[in-house]
């Protein structure tokens, strides 16, 4: 079609709710980057309420809500050092790519049954491929950045995050299981006609929260970005508007992200049927978000021997326990039925 | 991963400082933990990694020397007392204590039963101040910013009571060869009951959170064990030596001020690794507590000075050579003073003990991983200005 | 990780412990909206009683970095020779040695705690400026012009800090500000007590 009906098509979508409305504003950019900035405030304040002190205060209106949008004009005007021995188009996309590559896996998550960007059946499988290409982009990083403390972080980042993709995948096959399907859509109906699915499998869960905190960098976590020995690890060579692209992607948009997968994965995604669904949805990420703020204040970082003992030697065989307990269940009779 | 180039000046460069063979194979990267690192303190250490296995550490101090002890040579007696307390200013009364004690066997004055009993109270609160400040960096660098925010936190209630005793919140110069300068005031006392008593409460949440934190645990048992014969032959002091199980004390086996009337315990641990020299500081935040509780009741009514009425602008001195220490928060600290009968020393050595505490480090760093590195430096509490005075 | 029952009820328990100390009060003081009150006795800027001074040099010679010097001024019945203490606030410590030292009880020390100027020479304070209020001497504080307007704006409080229970409370004084602004010696603007 020719340029006159192309942009008539546009504005017709944008209007009435098609996909590129739902890419660009709702739940797709514009909505992400807000709650993105909001993640960034919340987390500080809750992190100061525990420590006995005051978050941010004075950015902005009451109780410092402009502080992100502070944060990142600072980012936003500092100088861009790129330094003279690395290879400088690579250099300069590795942010670029991570940014992007955040973001891919919100295309196949549904905030409700009329919103999901890209309908397929086999969106579960989707968000996972969609995400493992994030280790590989930390690997790159560290290299391209030519320097040892880049390297270290990159390498370990690399070990840390294909660990836990494994187990991520392990432990979300009993629920494709259970809802005979792949598609995030039929997992939720499935839980409409029994309980949520927390109830039926309480390791998965467990086991899937520890990996979500892997795979975002949070403590007790954060070894890829362990300041106090490599100084900020695999993006230490990295500053200004890349720092703040690093940052909010790798930090907030993919826990948002998971956030959103866990919470229709186990507890019931848009359920209460009743009021808005994508409210519901967004609740129970905020819910999940909370508690993993919370523990980056309770709790100090671990090393990585000990860390991939764990992913390795307890938490595998924990997520075989959960495969072989939902399978008996379903040979009891006892789970949702067919779909 | 850097260039050849780089490689060989950076040997080069190692070998001038430290005038050691600095034999470097293909595998191995060297890597400076320096004095601008978010992880160290005023110290730098030249790390050969093998991978993540650390196999040879070279310390480096020095950063800090403020010619100290030459300065002391130029000043009279007198003048001497705020100088010894500023090369530690987490707890400086214990150090300001060493020197008073020698320059009172130099000159021979005694000191009355009040003042001793006012001078443990400020050393107490002190040595309070220096574990905390301790817990908080020790968290910062394990990455609990909460551990950081709590410690630095109630240490200003502290602060506070030091200010109500003796006018200056940190570097206080409160203590004369004779006494102390100023009495105890009214309102000390029941402030002082009331901020021990919140922060014996307070206490038992730090314990929850941090020392019984599986994480923190799994960090620091069994890493960086020092057993206790190599303790005593590389000579260490303080916690790191009740670490490993040597119950030695200045407080209790040549005690000063009031030390031998009140009750305490000395903790100890037989481990002797890096969790049991953090636990012997928690334990000694805890029994500090104690002591300033009984001193409180116990305050004998009497003179704070000898001789009393005016302050006389110079001390009596005998020419020597005299030795005395006293027990601050890092170890023992010692000072050597030599005098000629003039009113300013001939020489005055100040043995600190993180400089004691320094060959730990590289003994212990080697054969650790990299990521022990904080766990393994930070328990032994250098102390950078202290040491390099 | 040894026994995981143990590891994971320390676990939790770490977690109930940061909840609950969400609830405890803040430590922190909305500086410069809240300042403490400094109470007496502690050791910051001296002022010198010109009619007690007999100009002995017993502080000069007891300071340890040397910041006192004796400068000539007009003789007084009790200080034949005119010889007056000049403070150096570059170098002073704020031990408090010339203030014990004295036998005439002629220096004390304040509560001013924050001076601050453009030029090294403004911090040398001869006996003049050492002696400027004569009734009260825990009242003096010098600031910058921003200051001024900005303490106006925020309606500066003071507060003292009292540690009850579970933390430390601040309870704020009666008065709002107690100090109005004088022009004062040398073209520095001061407060005085109202």
């Amino acid at each position: 079609m020719d340029l006159l009906q192309l942009i008539k098509y546009v504005i017709n979508d944008l209007l009435t709710g098609g996909p590129i409305f739902q890419a660009i504003v709702f739940p797709g950019l514009v909505v992400t980057l807000l709650i993105a900035v909001i993640l960034v405030w919340l987390e500080r304040k809750i992190a100061a309420r525990v420590q006995m002190r005051i978050g941010p205060l004075h950015a902005g209106g009451p109780g410092g809500i402009l502080q992100p949008i502070a944060d990142f004009v600072k980012f936003a005007t500092k100088e861009l050092i790129i330094p003279e021995y690395v290879d400088k188009p690579m250099f300069v996309l590795m942010p670029i790519l991570a940014f992007i590559l955040g973001f891919l896996p919100l295309a196949f998550i549904p905030l409700s049954e009329r919103f999901v960007i890209v309908p397929s059946n086999l969106s579960m499988m989707l968000v996972i491929a969609t995400a493992i290409l994030f280790p590989i982009l930390l690997l790159l990083t560290g290299w391209f950045s030519n320097s040892k403390f880049a390297f270290i972080g990159g390498i370990r980042g690399a070990y840390q995050q294909i660990a836990y993709e494994l187990l991520i995948w392990f432990s979300i096959l009993p629920i494709a299981i259970l809802a005979h399907s792949f598609n995030l859509i039929d997992v939720v109906a499935a839980q409409a006609k029994s309980t949520w699915f927390i109830i039926y499998q309480p390791i998965g869960a467990f086991v899937f929260f520890i990996a979500m905190l892997a795979e975002t960098g949070r403590l007790p976590y954060d070894l890829p970005e362990a300041e106090q020995e490599i100084a900020a690890g695999w993006y230490v060579e990295y500053t200004g508007t890349f720092f703040a692209l690093f940052m909010a992607s790798e930090l907030y948009v993919k826990l948002y992200i998971l956030s959103l997968f866990y919470s229709i994965l186990y507890l019931g995604g848009w359920l209460p049927g009743f009021g808005s669904p994508e409210l519901w949805t967004l609740f129970k990420a905020m819910i999940i978000m909370f508690i993993v703020f919370l523990l980056r204040a309770a709790f100090p970082r671990t090393k990585i021997r000990n860390f991939l003992e764990l992913a390795w030697t307890k938490l595998l065989p924990l997520t075989i326990i959960n495969l072989l307990i939902t399978l008996i269940i379903i040979w009891l009779g006892l789970g949702p039925g067919g779909v | 991963m850097g260039s050849s180039i780089n490689k060989k000046e950076l040997v080069k460069k190692i070998e001038q400082l430290t005038e050691a063979e600095a034999i470097v194979t293909e595998n191995e990267m060297i890597v400076s933990i320096g004095p601008q690192h978010s992880g160290a303190g005023h110290f730098r250490i030249i790390l050969k990694l093998d991978g993540d296995i650390i196999v040879d550490a070279i310390p480096d101090p020095g950063f800090v020397h403020r010619s100290y002890e030459k300065l002391a040579e130029n000043m009279t007696y007198i003048h001497n007392v705020p100088l010894a307390e500023k090369p530690n200013h987490a707890d400086p009364a214990n150090l300001v204590m060493g020197y008073v004690r020698t320059v009172e066997e130099l000159s021979g004055i005694e000191v009355p039963e009040r003042a001793q009993y006012i001078r443990t109270i400020v050393c107490e609160i002190n040595r309070i101040m220096s574990h905390l400040y301790f817990f908080g960096i020790f968290g910062i660098f394990l990455n609990h910013s909460t551990m950081f925010m709590w410690a630095t936190g109630d240490r200003d209630l502290f602060a506070d009571l030091n200010q109500m005793l003796t006018g200056a919140r940190i570097t206080q110069a409160f203590f004369l060869a004779g006494g102390v300068y100023r009495d105890v005031p009214q309102e000390f006392k029941e402030k002082a009951l009331k901020t021990l008593d919140y922060f014996e409460r307070h206490l038992d949440d730090y314990e929850k959170i941090f020392m019984e934190n599986p994480i923190l645990q799994e960090r620091t048992i069994g890493i960086g064990v020092l057993r206790p014969e190599d303790a005593i032959k590389l000579g260490v002091v303080g916690p790191v030596l009740r670490g490993s199980g040597i119950k030695h004390d200045v407080r209790k086996d040549d005690p000063y001020a009031a030390y031998d009337k009140i009750d305490f315990e000395i903790p100890s641990f037989k481990e002797g690794d890096s969790y049991s020299r953090v636990m012997v500081r928690f334990r000694e935040m805890q029994e500090s507590i104690k002591i300033i509780r009984q001193a409180l009741k116990d305050l004998p009514p009497g003179p704070i000075r000898n001789p009393e009425g005016r302050l006389v602008p110079r001390w009596p001195v005998k020419s020597g050579e005299y030795y005395s220490r006293a027990e601050a928060a890092r170890g023992e600290v010692g000072f050597y003073l030599v005098s000629d009968g003039t009113e300013k020393p001939y020489r005055l050595k100040m043995a600190s003990p993180s400089f004691r505490n320094l060959p730990a480090i590289p003994f212990l760093l080697r054969g650790a991983t990299l990521a022990d590195l904080p766990a393994i430096y930070m328990s032994i509490d250098y102390w950078g200005p202290e040491a390099d005075r | 990780m040894g026994n995981p029952i143990k590891t994971l009820s320390s676990a939790f328990e770490s977690i109930y412990i940061a909840i609950k100390n969400m609830f405890y009060p803040r430590i922190t003081l909305k500086y410069p909206m809240q300042r403490m009150t400094i109470p007496e006795g502690y050791r910051g800027q001296h002022y010198l009683y010109m009619d007690r001074c007999t100009g002995c040099s017993i502080c000069a010679i007891v300071c340890p970095p040397r910041a006192i010097t004796m400068v000539r001024r007009e003789p007084t019945p009790k200080n034949k020779g005119g010889k007056f203490p000049l403070v150096n606030y570059n170098y002073c410590i704020y031990c408090g040695f010339c203030v014990h030292y004295c036998p005439f009880d002629a220096i004390h020390e304040t509560n001013v705690h924050d001076l601050a100027s453009y030029t090294r020479e403004a911090l040398i304070h001869p006996p003049e400026f050492l002696a400027r209020v004569k009734d009260d001497p825990s009242i003096l504080y010098t600031y910058t012009e921003e200051l001024k307007e900005s303490e106006n704006r925020w309606k500066a409080t003071y507060v003292d800090t009292v540690v009850e229970e579970k933390g430390v409370a601040y309870i704020t004084t009666k008065e709002k500000s107690p100090f109005k602004v004088t022009e004062g010696v040398m073209g520095l603007k001061s407060w005085e007590k109202k």
